[in-house]
């Protein structure tokens, strides 16, 4: 059930409807913690089982972690709360990826291993209901929230369903209480929530999915292509994971808002970054402040020293690719942005061009130059994401940089216009602007232009069959 | 008073909302109209047409009347031969309009091929034609997976929703109009990406004289693109298509002599969708609909090597002029040796 099939807007009316005829907050409640449920157990009704499992654990972890003061039991309780998550992830994320460099390791130093595969199904969502529900053990471990004692809230907290399966990864500290008092969406609240709503299913199925097809195609056949198709294809590919995720970002936070509750926001314009540092600070926030919360700052962030910065941003992002997906690709791909981190990092400790700073020109310049740089180390970051392995992901980039003339020239109507048209509403709209939160305080006239424009790109032209989202397999 | 406030933004509210709703439907039928997209499904064709005569069936989509010239086939045979031209139509669609007709006919062909009976390729206006009920008891008998069951009666959906809003996945159609007509705009002639040079011979028959292997390879990828998008990759040929022609050639069995034609689709159209596997599946589909109707007379128009050349082919899948006058030969051929 996806956000953007008949399934989940007749699943979602009905919620609207009968949470609507629901009296007792507590029934409420309830029939929400259902709903996500059956919503969750339309893939899977085992994988339902496990996000109980877990959810389970963490709950008693919680209660026990409010009632013990012994700081070594308290630790150990994190410990298993952190060993359930991490290993319940780890074991059906990482088994195969594991065993296989086991393998070929074992290999290199002359020892014949068999090749170990296990047909392990990937529950959908896993890395975030797990993140989510790390982030109540670790808060309550540290004291800066109180135990969950209601068994329903905690559970409704893991499995709320607009956020299940791709996130954002709310904080428990800014969702739990939502769910101890009653909610209501105003309907300044329906109108902002449906706006985002519309605003997510535009970007999935306008452009993400329009273009898929095409990237698609050169990503499984770069070696046909000439340099210029590759650079289209790369393009391409930074422009739908961006409107699939933060598509799929608008509508979990629009579905949630329809219905009262608020979550983070998940994008902010990252392709208009003039750092790769702040381009982290707008790409995935939910993912990339949980990974500096939890793992940069307790590793000791950048508190310890230079060189221990460097190896905390390096540790952060190596871990950050990993938690996109078992491969190495990913692993380049994180280890790729942490160097990047890291020469940002450095480059600012010694500016030498701090001098010129008050010049407005060299302003300019360097605002351009910046924002470039940044989006070449993205876009450059993204081949190895969408690469099918590590020798694929170099010969594309080999051939794309070498501006290779050989192969066929194919030019996509799709993709360039959708990367202008991106790329322009980067540049010129500001990062903290919310649009679909400020169209309701606008006019009657302006909001009527502004709905009208929307759905009228969506009636025209919408892809006629939804591609599930890119992040539903991390 | 807040509630009154309240009251008033819940009016505003509805009141933008019907506002953007009857300009999204007017704008939709507008551009409906003004790009000429296709929305409706009728079309008829009679090849033959002396009212005196035999009254034959033809049930096929446009690889079947663009495949083989059936005035010729309609002489040789002493019959009037109608057809519903449906585009991409398939064995659900054919089965529901021949229930439909109401006259009764002598001859039935039936014209199938890998892409007509891939489940997965489904007809744009198939919930226009096929009841709901029936879309349901094929997919349950058929034990079709999840996936496509939604896939399918999301076309339902589609199609009510298409009442208000005719462009409703409709995109491609949507963005080729306005391309043709930028085209026009700018060049003031046609662009050659999208049209097939189509004309009308004696008695109907499309002539198309485009070649499939004078595509340049970008546009080829392009259709590839779309055509793998549009089949989700996929090719079946055991679900409610193989029931619906089970149950057609049956029908057309007891009526009088009936022939299942399988045509072609271009070399490159096998190399890029029809695997080994694939092919096997095939072959075992049109093994069980023959022992299931053993009246059938079959012709392998497809199994013919003089038609396995890309030059044959306007598109991925539909025979040109060229291809169309050697399949009508060995159509005929066939036809009279298997036939009284």
């Amino acid at each position: 059930m996806i956000f953007t099939s008949f399934e989940y807007v007749a699943f979602f009316l009905a919620v609207l409807g009968i949470r609507s005829l629901l009296h007792s907050f507590s029934a409420e409640k309830w029939f929400l913690l259902f709903a996500s449920y059956m919503f969750y157990m339309s893939w899977s009704i085992p994988c339902g089982l496990l996000i109980l499992a877990t959810s389970v654990v963490d709950y008693f972890v919680g209660l026990a972690l409010g009632r013990m003061q012994h700081p070594v039991k308290r630790k150990w309780l994190l410990v298993i709360s952190i060993f359930a998550n991490l290993g319940v992830l780890g074991f059906f994320k990482y088994t195969n990826f594991f065993l296989t460099n086991a393998s070929s390791g074992l290999s290199l130093i002359g020892v014949h291993a068999p090749r170990w595969h296990y047909d392990i199904l990937l529950p959908a969502g896993i890395s975030f209901f797990t993140f989510q529900s790390m982030t109540y053990t670790i808060e309550t471990y540290r004291g800066n929230l109180k135990p969950c004692h209601s068994p329903r809230d905690f559970l409704l907290f893991v499995a709320f369903f607009p956020q299940l399966l791709a996130g954002p990864i709310n904080r428990a500290k800014d969702l739990l209480p939502q769910f101890a008092q009653r909610v209501r969406a105003s309907v300044f609240d329906f109108e902002a929530g449906l706006a985002q709503f519309a605003l997510g299913a535009v970007k999935k199925l306008v452009i993400s999915d329009q273009i898929s097809p095409h990237v698609d195609l050169i990503f499984s056949n770069a070696d046909k292509y000439d340099g210029f198709t590759l650079l289209q294809g790369v393009l391409g590919y930074g422009i739908q994971i961006y409107c699939d995720f933060s598509g799929y970002s608008d509508m979990a936070i629009g579905s949630a808002r329809m219905m009262g509750f608020n979550f983070m926001e998940n994008f902010q314009m990252p392709y208009s970054s003039t750092s790769i540092t702040e381009f982290w600070r707008c790409w995935h926030i939910s993912l990339s402040s949980w990974f500096r919360d939890y793992l940069y700052i307790p590793l000791g962030g950048n508190r310890k020293g230079t060189g221990r910065t460097y190896v905390n941003l390096l540790v952060t992002m190596f871990l950050c690719g990993l938690w996109h997906g078992a491969s190495w690709n990913f692993v380049f791909w994180g280890s790729l942005h942490g160097i990047a981190l890291a020469i940002h990092r450095i480059w600012k400790a010694w500016n030498p061009l701090a001098s010129l700073e008050e010049n407005a020109p060299f302003q300019l310049l360097w605002s351009l130059l910046s924002r470039f740089l940044t989006l070449s180390v993205v876009l450059v970051g993204w081949i190895f994401f969408r690469a099918q392995s590590w020798g694929s992901a170099c010969e594309y980039l080999q051939h794309m940089v070498g501006w290779s003339s050989q192969g066929t020239r194919l030019v996509s109507p799709y993709i360039l216009p959708a990367f202008v048209t991106v790329v322009l509403v980067h540049f010129f709209i500001k990062k903290d602007r919310n649009w679909a939160l400020e169209m309701p305080q606008r006019s009657v006239p302006a909001r009527i232009l502004g709905y009208t424009a929307l759905a009228l790109i969506l009636v025209l032209l919408a892809a006629t069959d939804s591609a599930p989202f890119i992040y539903f397999q991390f | 008073m807040r509630s009154r406030s309240r009251s008033n933004r819940r009016i505003e509210s509805a009141l933008i909302i019907c506002v953007v709703v009857v300009v999204c439907s007017l704008s939709s039928h507008i551009t409906i109209h003004l790009l000429k997209v296709k929305t409706t499904y009728s079309g008829f064709r009679l090849y033959g047409g002396d009212a005196q005569k035999r009254l034959a069936i033809l049930h096929g989509s446009s690889l079947a009347y663009g495949g083989v010239d059936w005035a010729k086939v309609a002489e040789r045979v002493g019959c009037r031969i109608e057809t519903w031209a449906t585009p991409g139509s398939s064995p659900a669609e054919w089965e529901v309009q021949d229930r439909r007709r109401s006259r009764e006919v002598l001859q039935a062909f039936i014209v199938v091929s890998t892409y007509d009976l891939n489940e997965c390729s489904l007809c744009d206006f198939r919930a226009n034609i096929v009841p709901l009920g029936q879309s349901i008891a094929d997919l349950w008998q058929t034990r079709s997976d999840w996936p496509f069951c939604k896939r399918l009666l999301s076309e339902y959906a589609v199609m009510s929703i298409r009442k208000l809003f005719p462009t409703v996945g409709r995109s491609d159609g949507v963005m080729t109009g306005i391309r043709d007509h930028l085209h026009n705009f700018f060049r003031g002639r046609r662009g050659g990406d999208s049209g097939e040079s189509v004309r009308f011979g004696a008695g109907g028959v499309p002539e198309i004289r485009e070649r499939l292997s004078e595509w340049s390879v970008a546009r080829l990828q392009r259709r590839l693109v779309l055509m793998r998008s549009a089949l989700q990759g996929r090719h079946t040929f055991n679900g409610p298509k193989k029931m619906a022609l089970t149950r057609l050639l049956q029908r057309a069995a007891s009526q009088g002599p009936v022939t299942l034609v399988a045509v072609p689709v271009s070399p490159i159209y096998q190399e890029e969708f029809l695997s080994a596997e694939v092919k096997a599946n095939f072959e075992a589909a049109l093994s069980e609909l023959q022992r299931s109707c053993p009246q059938a007379n079959v012709i392998r128009l497809d199994h013919i090597p003089a038609l396995q050349d890309n030059a044959l082919f306007s598109d991925l899948v539909h025979l040109n002029v060229y291809g169309q006058r050697i399949a009508t030969a060995l159509f005929l051929k066939q036809l009279h040796t298997t036939q009284p």
